[in-house]
C-alpha cells in the first residue's frame, strides 16, 4: 500500500528535515516510508531491510548491534564500504547519471572522510535514502543531502541490474 | 499482620505493593511493634516473623528487585516470579527529557559513533540501573536504540552473535533476559 502523508505531516517533517538538510525543498524530495530502525541507509543501499549494517568491531562499544559482511575490514573507511559493495557486484564509476540497465549507490563522507551515509539510485535516476532511524525519502539529486550532517558524496559505484530483477 | 505502612499489604492479602523504602522496613517495623507490645503474643510474633522472612526470601529470588532505585515503586504478587517496577517520577521525567533531546539531535545519523558516543546518550547511561525498566519498555515498544545502554548498565549481553544487526531478534533476546530477571515485560 503506498505510503501517504497529510499536508500537515509533510510540513512538520519538512521543518524537521530542513534543520539538518538545508538544500531540501518541498519539491526536490518525497517521504516514501514510515519511520523504522529495523534497517539503516547502508543496509537499504545493499537491498537488505532486515538488519542494520555498519563496520563495527565486535569487541567494541557497539559490538554486535550491527551486521557487516564477513571478511570485509570492520573499520568506518571509504575502502571498507567500497569493498563491501564490490562483494555485492558493484564497481567504481565516475558519474551519478542514470544508465539504463545499471543500478548505482553513492557514499557520503564528512570533512574527515569518514563515511556517514549511502543512497541508492532507483529506476529513471531518482535516488533513495534511508535517513537514520527515520523515513526513507526519494530525492532528485545527491546534492540535496550535502550538509553538515552527511558531508558530501565521495564515491559512486554501479552494477548491472541482475536479469529478471525489476527496478 | 499488624498495621501496615501506607500502600503496603501483607502477603496473605495476595498483593504486595510498596516502594523501595518500605521493602525492608516493613518486616522490621512489624516485628518491633509486636515485640514492644504490652500484650506480647509469641505466636503472632513467630507468624509475623516467618511471613516477613518468606516474603523477603521470595523477593530475594527476583534479581529485578535487587537494584531498586530510591523512590521507585513496585508491585508484586507473592509466588510470582515477575515484578512490575516503576522508577520515580523524577527519574522517568529526566530520562524522557534526555532521550527526546538525544533522538532529535541524532535522528538522521547512521554512524554508531555519532549516535552512541553523543553526550546525551552517555548521560542516559550514567543514570544507571534506575532506568532499566524504562529502557526495557522502549525495547518492548520496538525501539532498537537502547541495546548499548542496557549492556553498559547491566553488564549483560544476551544477544547472540548471529543476531547482529537484526533489531527485532536482538529486542527479543533482551526481553527474554528481562523476564528471566523478573521484570514484567
Amino acid at each position: 500500500m503506498p505510503f501517504a502523508l497529510s499536508q500537515t505531516d509533510k510540513q512538520t517533517i519538512h521543518g524537521c528535515l530542513l534543520a539538518f538538510f538545508p538544500k531540501l525543498t518541498l519539491h526536490n524530495y518525497e517521504v516514501t516510508s514510515p519511520c523504522t530502525d529495523a534497517y539503516n541507509c547502508i543496509a537499504m543501499a545493499a537491498d537488505d531491510i532486515t538488519k542494520r549494517w555498519w563496520p563495527t568491531d565486535p569487541r567494541s562499544f557497539t559490538g554486535r548491534d550491527y551486521y557487516w559482511p564477513e571478511g570485509i575490514p570492520r573499520e568506518p573507511s571509504k575502502l571498507s564500504f567500497a569493498l563491501a559493495f564490490v562483494r555485492l557486484g558493484y564497481e567504481a564509476c565516475d558519474s551519478d547519471a542514470y544508465e539504463p540497465g545499471f543500478e548505482k549507490v553513492a557514499l557520503y563522507v564528512n570533512d574527515s572522510e569518514i563515511p556517514t551515509h549511502m543512497a541508492k539510485q532507483l529506476n529513471l535516476g531518482i535516488w533513495c535514502s534511508k535517513l537514520g532511524n527515520e523515513w526513507d525519502i526519494h530525492h532528485e539529486t545527491l546534492q540535496v543531502l550535502h550538509s553538515e550532517t552527511y558531508g558530501h558524496v565521495a564515491q559512486i559505484m554501479k552494477r548491472k541490474i541482475p536479469l529478471g530483477c525489476k527496478r | 499482620m499488624s498495621a501496615q505502612p501506607a500502600g503496603v499489604a501483607g502477603p496473605s492479602e495476595g498483593f504486595l505493593a510498596g516502594d523501595a523504602q518500605y521493602l525492608h522496613r516493613t518486616s522490621l517495623d512489624e516485628i518491633s511493634e509486636l515485640a514492644g507490645s504490652t500484650e506480647f503474643n509469641i505466636e503472632a510474633y513467630r507468624r509475623a516473623l516467618l511471613d516477613s522472612l518468606s516474603v523477603l526470601v521470595d523477593i530475594q529470588r527476583i534479581p529485578a528487585l535487587w537494584h531498586l532505585g530510591l523512590g521507585a515503586s513496585f508491585s508484586w504478587r507473592p509466588g510470582e516470579s515477575v515484578v512490575s517496577i516503576r522508577p520515580s517520577q523524577q527519574v522517568e521525567e529526566t530520562f524522557r527529557h534526555l532521550a527526546e533531546r538525544w533522538r532529535t539531535e541524532t535522528m538522521f545519523q547512521s554512524s554508531p559513533t555519532a549516535k552512541f558516543m553523543h553526550p546525551l546518550y552517555l548521560q542516559i547511561i550514567g543514570m544507571g540501573r534506575d532506568i532499566v525498566p524504562l529502557l526495557l519498555r522502549e525495547v518492548q515498544e520496538e525501539s532498537g536504540q537502547w541495546f548499548l545502554a542496557l549492556r553498559s548498565i547491566t553488564r549483560e549481553d544476551p544477544v547472540k552473535p548471529e543476531e547482529a544487526g537484526q533489531v527485532r531478534k536482538m529486542a527479543e533476546s533482551w526481553l527474554c533476559w528481562a523476564r528471566e530477571q523478573g521484570y514484567s515485560v
